[in-house]
């Protein structure tokens, strides 16, 4: 027997008939793969979220589902919750529990959230400007390693928020905000978000805004009426939608600040005393917020990843058998193609181990190649998980 | 040399037996067996070639009696020391012209692929399938292909050539150049050369000629 030969005829077969080859190649590979996959990037989705949940100590939100809150907070998901009034922000600053840093994660611009937080949320997540400079005034942003990649976008470009709905005539206006910085990657949910202060994140909202000097001669057009000191515009008033360095002083809020909306705040207490009286403060009957331990808001959020991976293994197990069964018949059906070139090879004087050898090369050139694909596969989802867990939640 | 000496067989669930008492083929000798179609010459060439086993009697190829050999050995056997070249070519159609010639290289004489590809290419250029020696069979003539399977059979310098209608589909002039560089092939290098025709013209060129129903001794003694 001559086993390069032998090799050499099974490579010959399986590449006259690419297609098929790669057919069974690809399938076997996804069979292997598959459940594999998924139980690593189910193992390196707990760690991530365990690890970003253990760097935010605690959370503070309005009332609901927790893993709700710790999503939107940890990972920037759509927004389920009620907004929490600004004004429970302070009670919580005043509380004197630690630091806190608050949250609004309602937006979006080019479909990449953004955040408005203080300054206070880049030392948490000790993200540290790669490109430019961090936030300077009302109006900046600094975005997210991959937002500027996928996107292009450099310090000094402008990007706009996107209005909530096309048809809301009245509502949110988009704001055009100026990039100070670009974050270096730190392969989390940050890097796929834009970030402004809290209040450029209520001028998106319509709480602030900023207009032309109407006491101005020049937007005599925009008066409606002169009362004393107070001036009434009209609906050709001319409204900025971008921060400068001309109009900054002419933005202003409008209405109670506490109830300004947030959608939560971190809480990083002082002490593990601090600690203990806010979980004991939020956490009574008549609190109108809740206080969540994100860790164990990801505990829990494992345990049903855990039940659905079960369920999903079950699946892919009966799966997977009917793919390799459905190889087998493949390779059996193939084979009996080639009864006439087997008889040859036996004819000219191939022997019975060399004719099996023939076919049992075939097939483990096929599983081999295989076996190699879905462990690269395997492997690349390992180091994918992070980056493709965040992608998914945001 | 062939020696065959006393063999029987019958196929399983058929009428038809075969009984050679003695047939032999001397080394650098070409015999011819003829007869028309259906008559067993197909079979008598496998059972030479231990393709088919004998129920009895003996077929030596150079003294090795291969019909006493176990299965696996004669298989390798006529792997190196048996040139067979089939009525259908039996080419192989994904692999080229050059694959196919050193089918027996790859099914098993590794170990002598320098001097058995040295042999295969000097008797492509010889037959005039040089040109297509990196072409499949299926763009291949009849004639073309005819010639890879006798390269085939004579590249691995066989001690016997088993040849069944080897010229059956070539023109007339290439069907004489053929047959006569088989058989100065196995003068030169003192092969057993046995083929099986139904080509008149070309017996002149053998050395023997034996008439199949004259050889089988069964169905002379049925009828």
């Amino acid at each position: 027997m001559n086993p390069a030969g032998i090799a050499f005829l099974s490579w010959k077969h399986l590449s006259h008939r690419p297609w098929r080859s790669l057919l069974l190649v690809l399938a076997i590979a996804l069979t292997f793969s598959f459940p594999s996959a998924l139980r690593v990037f189910i193992e390196e989705s707990e760690n991530v979220l365990r690890e970003r949940a253990r760097s935010t100590p605690l959370l503070v939100g309005p009332r609901g589902s927790s893993i709700d809150l710790t999503l939107n907070s940890l990972y920037f998901t759509p927004q389920e919750l009620p907004p929490l009034p600004h004004s429970a922000y302070q009670n919580l600053t005043r509380g004197g529990f630690g630091t806190a840093i608050p949250l609004h994660a309602r937006f979006e611009a080019q479909e990449s959230p953004v955040i408005g937080t203080s300054l206070a949320y880049f030392d948490l997540r000790e993200l540290t400007i790669s490109d430019g400079r961090m936030l300077t005034r009302l109006g900046d942003c600094v975005i997210g390693a991959r937002v500027a990649a996928e996107k292009g976008l450099t310090p000094g470009d402008k990007i706009t928020s996107s209005p909530e709905n096309v048809f809301d005539l009245a509502g949110v206006y988009p704001l055009r905000m100026r990039i100070a910085g670009i974050l270096a990657p730190n392969h989390t949910a940050d890097d796929d978000a834009i970030f402004v202060d809290l209040k450029t994140a209520w001028i998106i909202e319509g709480l602030a805004h900023g207009h032309q000097d109407l006491a101005n001669p020049a937007a005599a057009n925009a008066v409606r009426s002169r009362e004393n000191n107070l001036i009434r515009a009209n609906a050709s008033v001319m409204e900025f939608n971008e921060v400068t360095e001309e109009n900054i002083a002419s933005f202003h809020f409008h209405g109670d600040a506490g109830g300004y909306p947030l959608s939560a705040a971190i809480l990083i207490p002082s002490s593990d005393k601090h600690r203990a009286l806010a979980l004991a403060t939020y956490q009574g009957e008549e609190a109108t917020e809740q206080i969540v331990i994100p860790l164990d808001a990801v505990g829990d959020l494992s345990e049903t990843l855990f039940a659905t991976q079960k369920l999903a293994l079950m699946a892919f197990r009966i799966l997977g058998v009917s793919a390799l069964g459905l190889a087998m018949l493949v390779f059996m059906l193939s084979f009996r193609l080639r009864d006439g070139e087997m008889r040859t090879y036996s004819k000219i004087g191939a022997t019975r181990l060399t004719i099996l050898s023939l076919k049992a090369s075939e097939v483990a050139i096929v599983v081999v190649s295989a076996i190699l694909l879905a462990t690269l596969a395997v492997a690349l989802t390992r180091s994918v998980a992070a980056d493709l867990l965040a992608r998914l939640l945001t | 040399m062939l020696r065959v000496e006393d063999i029987e067989f019958r196929y399983p669930h058929s009428d038809y037996r075969l009984r050679i008492d003695r047939f032999i083929c001397e080394s650098g000798k070409a015999v011819a067996i003829v007869g028309p179609s259906g008559c067993g010459k197909t079979t008598f060439l496998n059972l030479t070639a231990g393709i088919l086993t004998p129920h009895s009697g003996t077929v030596a190829v150079n003294d090795i009696e291969i019909s006493s050999l176990p299965p696996a050995a004669a298989t390798a056997f006529r792997l190196s020391r048996i040139g067979l070249i089939f009525q259908e070519f039996e080419l192989v159609e994904h692999l080229t012209v050059g694959d196919n010639i050193l089918l027996p290289v790859h099914l098993g004489l590794g170990s002598q692929r320098q001097p058995i590809e040295t042999e295969a290419r000097q008797l492509a250029t010889r037959t005039g399938i040089a040109p297509y020696w990196k072409k499949r069979p299926r763009h291949l003539s009849h004639g073309e292909r005819q010639r890879v399977a006798i390269c085939r059979a004579f590249s691995t310098d066989p001690n016997l050539v088993l040849a069944d209608e080897p010229t059956g589909n070539l023109d007339p002039t290439n069907k004489r150049r053929i047959l006569e560089l088989m058989i100065d092939s196995a003068r030169e290098h003192q092969r057993a050369l046995v083929v099986a025709t139904h080509d008149f013209e070309l017996l002149d060129a053998f050395d023997e000629v034996h008439q199949f129903e004259e050889l089988n001794t069964f169905r002379e003694a049925s009828s």
